[in-house]
């Protein structure tokens, strides 16, 4: 019999941890003669498979990219640390797992930009490949090397890593791009030539094209194209009918288990709320519906094809979605009774929520989730957070009457304008959920105690949000703040109830740096690869010390970017890019946020965020 | 009713441990449409289990499936086994399906000899090991290697290692396949390039089973040692090439795993 040729030889896959991460093959993989192909696209999570395999957008742009014959694109995904020491040593090329061959060989690189701290690993993944690090330094015969991605929309921190950044969703106009590829490569044209037309297509940022120049102070001073046909600002692609669109037939099913083992079904995209912590709340405007038709469609389709025995609801704020209860009511009807689980999101706490939950789960085992993210409605107006003391106290209640008695709550320490009294607030609210139990739940009800898991992060200010102004904690402050909140827990009533949980402060402050970063940044990211920095979302991997080094010998200083509450007028490095919502709008919403003032969501009435100019989805009335 | 399905898995499904190999199976059972029988209770499970783990690296022509079927149809095991394999790669196959009766035990508590091949791996070979593919060599080396009065080895457990002597539990070791073939009588397929004849060192028959279960390699270890050659695991290939329990549940006549009919020797025998 013919045997797949694997890029590692049996001694190394023996030898690390969970070979299959790395032989491809899995169930729906896509095969193609590479010979009869034109281009060949190399699509990467630059983390680790069990995580990368379990991103929706990769699926999406694989399925669409692969319908075409004239593509062939395959996967690639950032080696785990110990393939990644042998595959220096000994000098392997990385390769994609469809077809093992070196990515070096292939057209294009597609990274997916889902969280600040992979920035190493983008570094990682070029560098295993072969290819210069610098776009700069690439050459006639080099890959194009591509980023897309919610980290996208401020790309300046990695721009000298990319050639060209896809702002907006995959859906839209990647064909356009492949096609100009196409006839570029059959003038003979010089590589710019393909990026200056390239940077034609809408939504296409070209980074080489484009010049900085600073202010004494380290502020920008301007941001422009240095050819006159580069456009001075790169509008966000955006799905017009979600409907009618893309999606994955055939889901990918990975032999090993990874994080997000089942079906996904993304009901909508985009959210109404408006949270003004929230980045992806404004990146996604408009909030467009999927309809009831297609989404059946499609969840049945996929649950057929990749024999996985769940499926799971994804968008930003599930109970938003009008169609709801057809749509789970559907679900149930069809596949329960198969053994395919439904696994649900948060949900609003009502008489449906409490119904599908006896349906789809063993309630004793589940836990509710509430995510009011301050602790104070003082807080909450602040951060235009529509959730209310009451509405947590009556859907537990409800809840605990009908059985549960976990509950997770989560929130943000180091919102801007938060004084220790809303932290303290935190230790109350979630008091007030546990004497709700003890008050609402007689005795020979209760299933043992309630256990109550509150969790904080640290608020790390992102752009196009109307915080991209505000001043984010240091390290010092958030600790101070969450050594409090310890004390305060401690001192409630039902403490013993309560577990509290908080993040690393180490990471969050990188993640400011980058999140709001400018060109400068991309030397101390290279300086710290240089040192041995990669997976730095992973604790174990993370090091400061090497971090902090790399910021003092490139003569940057991360207090710029997070100890500093921006001007008004501050020309911000990602105001280059237009994404519907207008800066004048997150102006309004930041002084907002200062007066405490709620802003109605979309479905109650329009704000005139600017997102309109799309003309589609929840501003032209479908939702 | 309850079925047992024979398969192979080689090629880079060699990396793909038991509990992931299991849920695949589940997935391709779904995929394929099988109507089998699921277990009670919140999260039900399809009712499935394999007769014996595969270690990681090791790769098969004779592993064992039990599973239990919402369907009495006997007909329909042909089409499960075109269903099955259509949906399964081109590295995992099913080999053969056959019914037994509902009361039949597990494979896996019936399970009481495998026979295995292990070659050298072609990339492998160099001068000092090269000696391991000379057929009279290994054949006289294993005369002496047997008739030693007791062969002791380690055996290592999660909990405790301890020495055992494994002579108790080799039925026999022999320098190829068809060597093999000879001693059991049955032939087998022996599907990959790098245990044929002229690659294999050592083909065997030993113990198996949830009370006593002997690793091929824990002999090919000693033996090796044995020859005064140093021994590196990462440079065999160990493929099964069949599993075994005791006819009438007694130690000396074996049969593969699915032979055992109680229900209707002629239909299952005839296709
Ligand atoms: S334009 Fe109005 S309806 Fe549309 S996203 Fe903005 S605020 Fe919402």
């Amino acid at each position: 019999m013919e045997k797949r040729k694997l890029a590692l030889s049996d001694d190394i896959l023996l030898s690390v941890e969970k070979p299959a991460r790395y032989i491809g093959n899995e169930v729906n993989s896509v095969v193609k003669d590479k010979t009869k192909v034109d281009i060949r696209y190399a699509m990467c999570f630059p983390d680790v498979y069990e995580i990368g395999m379990s991103h929706l957008g990769i699926q999406i742009i694989y399925d669409m990219l692969n319908k075409r014959d004239d593509i062939y694109c395959e996967r690639v995904y950032s080696p785990w640390v110990d393939l990644d020491q042998i595959m220096r040593k000994e000098g392997i090329p990385l390769f994609a797992l469809e077809s093992q061959d070196p990515i070096k060989d292939f057209d294009f690189l597609g990274i997916t930009l889902q969280y600040e701290m992979c920035y190493t690993n983008i570094l990682q993944i070029l560098d295993l490949s072969g290819i210069p690090l610098k776009a700069c330094d690439r050459g006639e015969d080099d890959i194009f090397v591509m980023g897309g991605g919610p980290c996208s929309y401020n790309p300046e921190p990695i721009a000298d890593f990319f050639d060209i950044f896809y702002i907006g969703e995959g859906e839209t106009v990647f064909y356009d791009l492949m096609d100009l590829y196409k006839e570029w490569r059959k003038s003979g044209k010089k590589r710019i030539d393909f990026l200056r037309e390239a940077a034609k297509i809408e939504g296409m940022y070209v980074p080489l094209l484009y010049e900085a120049d600073y202010n004494e102070d380290g502020t920008l001073k301007s941001f422009k194209p240095k050819y006159e046909d580069a456009p001075v600002r790169v509008r966000k692609q955006v799905v017009k009918n979600l409907s009618d669109t893309f999606y994955p037939e055939k889901p990918l099913v990975p032999y090993i288990q990874v994080t997000q083992d089942r079906v996904v079904l993304e009901i909508q995209r985009g959210c109404i709320r408006g949270c003004r912590f929230c980045q992806a709340g404004i990146l996604y405007r408009p909030t467009r519906p999927r309809s009831l038709e297609f989404l059946k469609k499609e969840a049945k389709r996929m649950i057929e094809s990749s024999g996985q025995e769940e499926i799971t609801l994804s968008s930003l704020s599930s109970s938003d979605y009008g169609k709801l209860r057809d749509l789970v009511y559907y679900l149930i009807d069809n596949f329960q009774h198969k053994g395919i689980n439904i696994s649900l999101p948060s949900l609003r706490i009502d008489a449906f929520f409490l119904d599908v939950m006896n349906k789809v789960q063993d309630i004793r085992k589940s836990s509710l989730t509430f995510a009011p993210e301050a602790g104070s409605q003082r807080m909450r107006n602040v951060i235009n957070k529509g959730l209310t003391e009451d509405d947590i106290l009556n859907g537990a209640r409800e809840a605990f009457k009908g059985g549960w008695n976990r509950v997770k709550l989560y929130f943000m320490l180091g919102l801007p304008y938060e004084t220790y009294d809303d932290i303290e607030e935190i230790a109350n609210l979630a008091d007030k959920v546990a004497r709700t139990y003890y008050d609402e739940v007689p005795k020979e009800k209760r299933h043992g105690k309630v256990s109550i898991v509150a969790s904080s992060s640290i608020f790390v200010p992102k752009p196009f949000t109307p915080f991209q102004w505000s001043r984010m904690n240091s390290k010092e402050e958030a600790r101070d703040k969450r050594d409090f909140l310890i004390g305060k827990v401690k001192g409630v009533l039902n403490q013993k109830s309560i577990k509290y949980n908080c993040h690393d402060t180490f990471t969050s402050e990188l993640e400011g740096v980058f999140a709001r970063g400018d060109r400068k940044i991309n030397d101390v990211i290279l300086y710290a690869y240089e040192h041995g920095c990669i997976y730095d979302a992973w604790t174990e991997y993370f090091k400061y010390d090497t971090w902090m080094e790399a910021f003092k010998e490139c003569g940057v200083d991360m207090n710029f970017y997070i100890d500093r509450e921006r001007d008004l007028d501050e020309i911000f490095p990602w105001d280059f890019i237009d994404v519907g919502v207008t800066k004048d709008f997150l102006k309004r919403e930041y002084e907002n946020a200062k007066n405490e003032k709620v802003t109605p969501n979309c479905a109650e009435k329009c704000s005139g965020c600017g997102a309109g100019v799309f003309g589609t989805g929840i501003c032209v009335g479908d939702f | 009713m309850k079925i047992i399905i024979k398969f192979s898995k080689v090629g880079s499904m060699k990396f793909i441990g038991h509990l992931d190999l299991m849920r695949y199976f589940q997935k391709c059972f779904r995929r394929a449409n099988v109507p089998i029988a699921m277990s009670k209770g919140f999260s039900p499970h399809q009712i499935l289990s394999f007769a014996s783990p595969l270690g990681v690296g090791v790769t098969s022509e004779g592993d064992y499936l039990d599973a239990m079927l919402d369907t009495e149809d006997e007909s329909y095991i042909n089409k499960l086994k075109e269903d099955l394999n259509e949906v399964l790669n081109d590295e995992i196959r099913v080999v053969e399906i056959r019914r037994v009766a509902d009361e039949v035990k597990s494979s896996m508590s019936l399970l009481c000899a495998c026979d295995y091949v292990i070659g050298l791996k072609d990339v492998k070979v160099n001068e000092e090991n090269k000696v391991l593919l000379n057929k009279d060599f290994i054949k006289a080396k294993l005369k002496c290697y047997l008739s030693q009065p007791e062969i002791l080895v380690t055996k290592k457990t999660k909990k405790s290692t301890k020495e055992i002597n494994i002579k108790d539990y080799i039925y026999t070791i022999t320098e190829s396949v068809s060597a093999l073939s000879e001693y059991t009588g049955l032939s087998y397929d022996n599907i990959l390039e790098s245990t044929s004849d002229s690659k294999a060192v050592i083909a065997l028959r030993v113990t198996a089973g949830s009370s006593i279960n002997i690793k091929p390699e824990l002999i090919m270890e000693d033996f090796v040692k044995f020859l005064n050659i140093e021994y590196s695991n990462l440079e065999y290939q160990i493929h099964r090439l069949n599993m075994y329990r005791d006819k009438n549940f007694k130690k000396g006549e074996l049969h593969t795993l699915n032979t055992e009919i109680i229900c209707d020797p002629v239909a299952i025998y005839e296709y």
